[in-house]
């Protein structure tokens, strides 16, 4: 209990977010965590295509449970991340799925600013762990294999991604309102002949410092993806592979529970795209978070 | 834990894993889009002069739903009867997922392929560009449009007119 009462006691406004969710400007401490295992599901009647335009298209569903982790290694200099999906479903309804493990993330982010506000620096290496052309096995037949290979799990390449965030947490004066905005701004290396693109998001936070109430964080974040030049070969709309662009925004609502533990509910949906399901994406998690007590400092 | 267990664990980033496919089609066939004759699809080109076959129909490609296309494309009798169409050595066009060649009496296929409108898969499209035929089964040698079509998303990609020939 001393524990949950001295993680508590040290938090501060400025660590608003990595409280509470994915923090990449506000790096951990050495020893701190964060762990984040969540449910997805997207169902799409039609997809962006390669215009931009939206096409019909057969029933699309995809469900993911999806793990993403923080540690802190260094106070401020280094904090190590991995994120992916341990099960990832692509269904094209009354046709055929594939399931498996998704790609998978692992990452590195050192802060290089804290006042007058949060800088951070991180690389990102995407491991081809995911299939990039799913067989529907011996014996089955060209309807079978082509919607197999249609439906990957990942893309097949190894990618670096630079990201800088930057980040800054404040409360409203004479107010109990609290806010914390972060931009996360990136370039993805891509390899195997994929186009390589900008990644980007924008987010927004407000919790209300009220009894209860303060439990409670609202976020709103704007992501997107954006090709550097023309893709010609499109892998598929499931959500990996070459030719993927788009803008999405939608809300989340992030609640403690309590001793670390959270809930969060989100939706987003990609108003703009290419080679994309067009479809609201909903997401259920729980997540933990933990701050290192060195030993001797309890008592 | 088991040190197998920690070498698959430790594996799992460098090798990837094969995921599951699930055959999801109610009555386990073909997905109400016909049969697709991909073990007779394609016919080799033997090149010999004297056994020149007659056109039929000609036709462009042209880009659809957003994607593009380009090149010409001919639906031919051979000597011996059997009808092809054959992709002209310009043929271009975006490489797609499950993408099938079809030809119908149809000027918008929308997301399904209907056999009972008409509707023939010729196979599985061989290569996104350069020179191919297909076997064209009896009954579809008056078909108005050539297409080449996403089967699993239900997606048009390029469409080709078809304009009958003149006999000489």
């Amino acid at each position: 209990m001393k524990r949950a009462a001295l993680a508590a006691a040290t938090f501060a406004v400025l660590c608003l977010p990595a409280s509470t969710g994915e923090a990449q400007a506000w790096t951990r401490d050495a020893g701190d965590g964060y762990v984040n295992l969540s449910y997805r599901y997207l169902g799409a009647d039609s997809f962006y295509g390669n215009d931009g335009a939206r096409v019909g298209s057969t029933p699309f569903r995809q469900h993911a449970i999806g793990l993403y982790g923080e540690v802190g290694v260094v106070d401020r200099w280094l904090m190590l991340t991995l994120g992916g999906d341990p099960m990832r479903r692509n269904e094209l309804v009354d046709l055929g799925a594939t399931t498996g493990l998704s790609d998978l993330s692992v990452g590195a982010w050192t802060g290089l600013l804290v006042e007058p506000f949060r800088l951070a620096f991180g690389v990102t290496v995407g491991l081809p762990t995911g299939d990039p052309s799913p067989d529907a096995g011996p014996g089955a037949d060209t309807v079978a294999q082509l919607t197999a290979r249609t439906l990957p799990t990942g893309d097949g390449e190894t990618d670096v991604t630079l990201q800088v965030a930057a980040g800054h947490g404040f409360r409203i004066p004479d107010t109990s309102l609290e806010l914390f905005v972060q931009a996360v701004l990136g370039y993805a290396i891509r390899t195997t002949g994929f186009t390589d693109q900008i990644v980007y998001r924008a987010e927004a936070g407000l919790r209300i410092r009220e009894p209860f109430v303060e439990r409670f964080l609202l976020i709103v974040r704007l992501t997107g993806t954006e090709l550097l030049g023309s893709s010609t070969a499109i892998g598929g709309v499931a959500g990996v592979g070459d030719g993927i662009s788009f803008t999405a925004l939608g809300p989340e609502l992030l609640f403690e529970i309590g001793e670390g533990f959270g809930l969060g509910f989100g939706a987003d949906f990609a108003f703009r795209a290419t080679n994309l399901p067009a479809a609201v994406a909903l997401k259920g998690s729980i997540s933990y978070r933990w701050d290192f007590v060195p030993p001797g400092s309890e008592s | 834990m088991r040190p197998a267990l920690w070498l698959t664990l430790a594996l799992v980033p460098i090798t990837g894993c094969d995921a599951i496919y699930e055959d999801l089609r109610p009555s386990g066939g073909p997905a109400d889009a016909g049969p697709v004759a991909a073990d007779a699809r394609t016919v080799p080109d033997d090149g010999d002069a004297s056994l020149a076959p007659t056109s039929l129909a000609r036709g462009r490609w042209e880009g659809r739903t957003g994607y593009s296309a380009s090149g010409g494309v001919t639906l031919e009798r051979d000597p011996d009867g059997s009808v092809h169409l054959r992709f002209e050595d310009d043929f271009d066009s975006q490489a797609v997922p499950g993408p099938v060649v079809v030809l119908s009496p149809r000027a918008e296929l929308g997301t399904a392929i209907e056999p009972a409108a008409g509707d023939r898969q010729l196979g599985e499209l061989e290569r996104a560009s350069g020179p191919q035929r297909y076997a064209v089964p009896a009954g579809a040698e008056d078909a108005a449009y050539a297409w080449v079509y996403c089967l699993p998303f239900g997606v048009e990609v390029a469409r080709a007119s078809l304009a009958p020939v003149e006999a000489p």
